[in-house]
């Protein structure tokens, strides 16, 4: 709490609204700078001590934006796509199509000079004879394979040997693995038998060198010269459309653009006429491009941005989150003398706190519902005798057992062997059991980022698990509805269960204390006047076993919500930039089960990550305290809550 | 109305039998009293009559038939649900819903599925005046029920039976909670409702039961020792067992 | 019959006493009506005095034994047999204080006929006297012992009783036909034959109330007792 408290108090309430973000650690020289008010903002806040700042001046910049609707049927680069859906959180395209046959537009803002191969230069006069108008020369440079035999026995051979000759077709094993953090061990290698191979001459220095250690002794060599002949150019500063071979090969020389040349270009097919937004140099970029683009509803807009100008007086170390950084080096004359990161060091812990009362809220859903059926069953309906002996006996061992094991169990339970239905089941699942065969099949969006083959519907299941299989895909589609048992994978579902479970001794428990509680009279009475058994206990008992469930939930969260064992396998994840609900982009029903089925961040793995995980410094030590302060103060703040609220219901219903 | 024929019935199954062959038949829209020393069955014989036994999982009528109007109670069409919607209980502590007065009489009709206010209003008002609460509660019906005395909770239960309009109300010690003037005023009540119910009361004081039943069948040790005219039974007895204990003799 | 005791022995002590009182009266009248026959058969004026002292004892003792059974019945609110005991109790002790009554009347016409000279006639009372004492001493019995034999006993005398009154009475009448100069004595005789028959029809009311005590059955004014 010592510790703690300044942190808290320095920081405020950006410790709790902001994200985990890693924090930078810079030297600053003094200086006169420029940045936006915001990210000056957050300087201030992240640096406890105070900065020698002076000369303060706050101005507006204002930015041009363009708003406007791309119209269906307009052929756009992927990476434009993904730039304007990252500019516009709502956007989302689920596109259908791709095109390979429109060209793909680029500028090259100053005249470049290429040196390509011949074989791509052929590929380029293939495609777009028109591009290169200036002169192309020839240059011929010999290079050197070699053709190498060696005989079978045990010789030394360092890292960077085992590395380059893997990509060969040399045949040879290890005796032991090489440490990721001794680069330096030379290991033993066995070739099996006598070999010849081909090499470059650059894997023939790292492995076959005699004058580096831990190379292999080769018994012959011959050198087989080649030629590779290059071809040079000049591009002149313009704009350029080519097809997609061309700039495939062009990309690997330097162009800048955002088209995907392997995969192609993206048909638009938006049904829902949303407008979106970019900055002047994004819009520009976008329309030289994109020839294909068609735009409508084109209008201006403008954004002011607040602006500080500041003078740092002396050299100083400066702590910022580094997407603060980021937005720093925009100024030209910020640059730092030295410059480090401490990961989750800055920012605040909204992230946290956010997945840890996801968690929680599932956890606690789950477990009440299922606690107050097993506490009314057991209370109201089993006979007196064994069974319910054994059942409580169980619920006794369940409470003891630690929480790890829970942990370990959700694993397995939930994360890898659950059942899942889906019309596009997973190739790695256990076991698969068709249902019916109504689906429809994903959009090519879906189908590329998740890896899905559609397989023919004739096929079966097993025929249809091989063909994907074979094919590397990580989910098939054959038109059929599955019921698959291959696990939720690492999300708030499973992490909820687990917790849940966890929780279940201690609900079932105080539900069944509080419906004893309540007095034989009321069912009695309720009974006599003709309710059903499950009537009378639904009117005449559970409402006034209310308060002390609502206890018992309380006092369940406050359990649950510090467990760290359970929800690091099942579902906690250690960096996660986006909270649940963002991120999302299905709709309906499907939007529910995509929020559930994610990762999340939770408060007492972040204390965790920030303690044990990561390397201590000084930086990390004022997010450690306040981050377990923020917990114990939520914690406390539940009890509270709880105590609370219990008096006051108490207050109401007495009897 | 009642016939108890020969039965007789046992907590455990047939091991030990808490009522033994006991035979009587209960006059229609009369108040039979049941007396006689704790412990000698006359609550478990009430709770056969609506069943109520049903709760305790090991109960059984080992032999003979309860028949109310002509048809086996435990025969096995018969619906424990429906026959309690044709039989009331008021027990011996008065036990309101901690819920509004309203709330407490509406109950058993919300159960059967009737929600439409203007009949509930009708049926409340009804069963209040019948059970002489009306004019103490009328102004605040949505009060809650435990605001009122142990009487008035105790007449609250008795309009709460009368809302669904029973054939039968069983009484099991309804005054032995309450207070002289309380219990004289559910008396006068059960005196009223005499022409419109069949009455069964359990009752461990004489004086009750000489002042209001009509007849009084004396219980002793699981067995009926004497059904007779209230009037017999307490100024002349047949059986000195009887008389030995309503003179206070033993018991 | 032995009787099982009450739970509550105050209930027990007050029914106990009730009875024991109503004993007592009974003895006190029973005793002034001896005491009524010896002062005029053996011409004892101190005897006949007695008597009328004794009877204010008679009367307490009745307003007494009426207060404890209205307490009895308001305290222990008794039913069946106790409650026949109490009430029988109340109006057997009427029935005696009036017999007491009737000795007192027959005491002061016996201080009279003392005055005067003794005459052999006097004797001619002496069956129905008899006869009426042995009532009353069988009805007290029967009421102690709680026994219907000898309280219908006592009912079966009647007839006797009325036998010997009708005899003395028609001897003394016939005497009061011829002039005498004893008629005073011979018609305070008449009187006292009377209220010793009056002593012997309260002696079967009393049988008659022990009856119902003991039978709950009410056989007066010609009713029979059913088995």
């Amino acid at each position: 709490m010592i510790n703690g408290l300044p942190v808290l108090w320095n920081k405020g309430f950006s410790f709790v609204s902001q994200k985990p973000q890693t924090l930078s650690v810079l030297e600053i020289e003094k200086g006169s700078y420029t940045v936006p008010t915001e990210n000056f903002d957050n300087m201030l806040l992240n640096n406890p001590d105070e900065l020698a700042i002076g000369n303060l001046e706050d101005f507006e910049k204002s930015f041009a934006y363009k708003t406007f609707k791309i119209d269906n049927g307009s052929i756009i680069g992927e990476g434009y796509l993904k730039e304007i859906e990252k500019e516009n959180k709502g956007y989302y395209l689920r596109f259908a199509k791709r095109d390979f046959a429109t060209k793909s537009g680029f500028s090259v803002a100053t005249d470049k000079k290429f040196n390509i191969k011949k074989e791509e230069l052929a590929i380029i006069q293939q495609h777009d004879p028109g591009l290169i108008k200036g002169e192309i020369t020839e240059k011929v440079i010999n290079l050197n394979k070699k053709k190498v035999t060696i005989k079978a026995g045990e010789y030394d051979l360092s890292k960077n040997g085992h590395d380059a000759l893997i990509p060969t077709e040399l045949v040879f094993q290890m005796k032991q693995s090489f440490p990721d953090d001794e680069p330096e061990k030379i290991n033993t290698t066995i070739i099996p038998k006598d070999q010849t191979i081909t090499v470059t001459s650059a894997i023939y220095n790292q492995a076959f060198d005699e004058d580096e250690r831990g190379t292999i002794p080769v018994a012959e060599e011959v050198a087989i010269p080649y030629t590779v002949t290059f071809n040079q150019f000049t591009l002149p500063a313009a704009k350029y459309k080519v097809s997609a071979e061309t700039l495939k090969v062009l990309s690997n020389y330097g162009i800048k653009h955002l088209h995907n040349p392997m995969l192609g270009s993206i048909v638009v097919n938006d049904d829902d006429d949303e407008k979106v937004t970019l900055n002047e140099k994004q819009f520009k970029r976008l329309v030289n491009d994109n020839p294909k683009l068609i735009l409508s509803q084109i209008e201006d807009s403008q954004q002011n941005v607040s602006y500080t100008k500041f003078d740092l007086q002396k050299d100083s170390e400066i702590q910022l989150n580094f997407s603060d950084f980021l937005i720093f080096k925009k100024d030209k004359n910020f640059s730092p003398s030295s410059e480090k990161t401490h990961s989750y060091s800055g920012g605040g812990i909204l992230g946290p706190i956010i997945g840890t009362a996801c968690l929680v809220i599932i956890c606690m859903t789950i477990a009440l519902f299922t606690g107050i059926a097993a506490a009314t069953y057991l209370n109201e309906y089993a006979r007196k005798g064994g069974f319910t002996r054994i059942i409580r006996l169980a619920m006794l061992n369940l409470a003891g057992v630690p929480s790890i094991v829970f942990g370990l169990f959700g694993l397995g339970l939930f994360v890898m062997i659950a059942p899942v239905f889906s019309a596009t089941p997973n190739v790695e699942s256990k076991f698969h059991v068709p249902i019916v065969a109504l689906g429809s099949a994903p959009d090519l969006r879906t189908l590329e980022s998740e890896g899905i083959e559609i397989v023919d519907s004739t096929l079966s299941t097993t025929q249809a698990v091989e063909t994907a299989n074979l094919v590397g895909a990580k989910k098939f589609y054959n038109g059929w509805y599955y019921i698959s048992f291959q696990g939720w994978g690492t999300c708030m579902l499973a992490g909820g269960f687990t917790l849940a479970i966890m929780v279940l001794p201690v609900i079932i428990t105080s539900c069944e204390e509080s419906l004893k509680a309540v007095p034989m009279g009321f069912r009695e009475a309720a009974m006599a006047l003709g309710a059903t058994k499950w009537q009378s206990i639904r009117t005449a008992v559970l409402p006034y076993a209310f308060p002390g469930i609502l206890t018992a939930s309380i006092l369940g969260i406050t359990r649950v919500a510090g467990e760290t064992a359970p929800i690091m396998f099942t579902a906690a994840a250690a960096e996660k930039s986006d909270l649940p609900w963002q991120g999302i982009h299905s709709s309906g029903f499907s939007a529910f089960v995509d929020f559930l089925q994610q990762s999340v961040q939770a408060l007492p793995y972040h204390i965790y990550t920030v303690a044990g995980r990561i390397p201590q410094s000084e930086y990390t030590q004022p997010m450690q305290y306040g981050s377990v302060l923020v917990f114990m103060i939520i914690v406390f703040m539940l009890s509270a809550v709880s105590i609370y609220l219990r008096i006051k219901i108490r207050n109401r219903i007495k009897w | 109305m009642i016939s108890i024929d020969n039965v007789s019935f046992s907590y455990d199954l047939g091991k030990t039998e808490v009522l033994r062959n006991i035979s009587l038949e209960i006059p229609e829209k009369k108040v039979t009293s049941f007396i006689g020393p704790s412990g000698c069955g006359k609550s478990t014989l009430l709770r056969c009559l609506n069943r109520m036994n049903d709760l305790v999982e090991t109960s059984r009528v080992t032999t003979g038939e309860i028949r109310i109007m002509g048809q086996d109670i435990n025969g096995k069409d018969v619906d424990a649900i429906e026959l309690r919607k044709h039989i009331g209980m008021v027990f011996q502590k008065y036990n309101p819903f901690p819920k509004s007065i309203y709330d407490n009489v509406a109950y058993g009709l919300r159960i059967q599925g009737i929600k439409n206010k203007k009949k509930l209003d009708e049926a409340v008002e009804a069963s209040l005046r019948g059970a002489a609460l009306w004019d103490e509660v009328k102004d605040r019906l949505k009060d809650s029920a435990l605001g009122l005395s142990g009487g008035q909770q105790q007449r609250l239960c008795i309009a709460r039976t009368m809302a669904v309009q029973p054939k039968i109300i069983l009484m099991d010690e309804p005054c032995s909670a309450l207070d002289p003037i309380a219990t004289a005023k559910v008396e006068e009540l059960i005196t009223e409702l005499r022409e419109d119910y069949t009455i069964v009361i359990v009752t461990h004081s004489m004086q009750q039961a000489s002042r209001i039943s009509d007849r009084t069948a004396f219980f002793y040790l699981g067995e009926l020792i004497e059904y007779e005219d209230t009037e017999t039974i307490f100024q002349n007895p047949g059986v000195k067992r009887t008389e030995d204990y309503i003179s206070g003799r033993f018991g | 019959m032995r009787k099982q005791r009450h739970i509550l022995t105050e209930f027990d002590d007050a029914l106990n006493d009730l009875k024991s009182n109503t004993i007592s009266i009974a003895t006190l009248a029973q005793k002034n009506v001896e005491n009524a026959f010896s002062g005029l058969t053996l011409r004892d004026l101190t005897i006949c005095n007695q008597v009328i002292a004794d009877d204010e004892e008679v009367d307490q003792l009745e307003m007494q034994i009426d207060n404890d059974s209205l307490q009895v019945m308001a305290k222990f609110q008794p039913f069946a047999s106790d409650l026949r005991l109490v009430v029988a109790s109340m109006k057997i002790t009427h029935n005696l204080e009036r017999i007491s009554d009737h000795a007192v009347s027959i005491a002061k016409r016996s201080r009279k006929i003392i005055k005067s000279e003794e005459l052999e006639e006097i004797s001619f009372i002496e069956p129905a006297y008899m006869q009426s004492l042995l009532m009353l001493k069988t009805a007290i019995h029967s009421y102690s012992e709680g026994s219907t034999d000898m309280a219908l006993k006592v009912l079966s005398m009647d007839d006797d009783l009325n036998k010997f009154h009708k005899s003395a009475t028609k001897a003394y009448t016939k005497k009061l036909e011829e002039p005498c100069e004893n008629y005073k004595t011979y018609l305070n005789l008449v009187f006292i034959t009377r209220w010793i028959e009056r002593i012997g029809d309260l002696s079967t009311n009393i049988a008659e109330d022990v009856i119902f005590m003991e039978s709950a059955q009410d056989i007066r004014h010609g009713g029979e007792l059913e088995e």
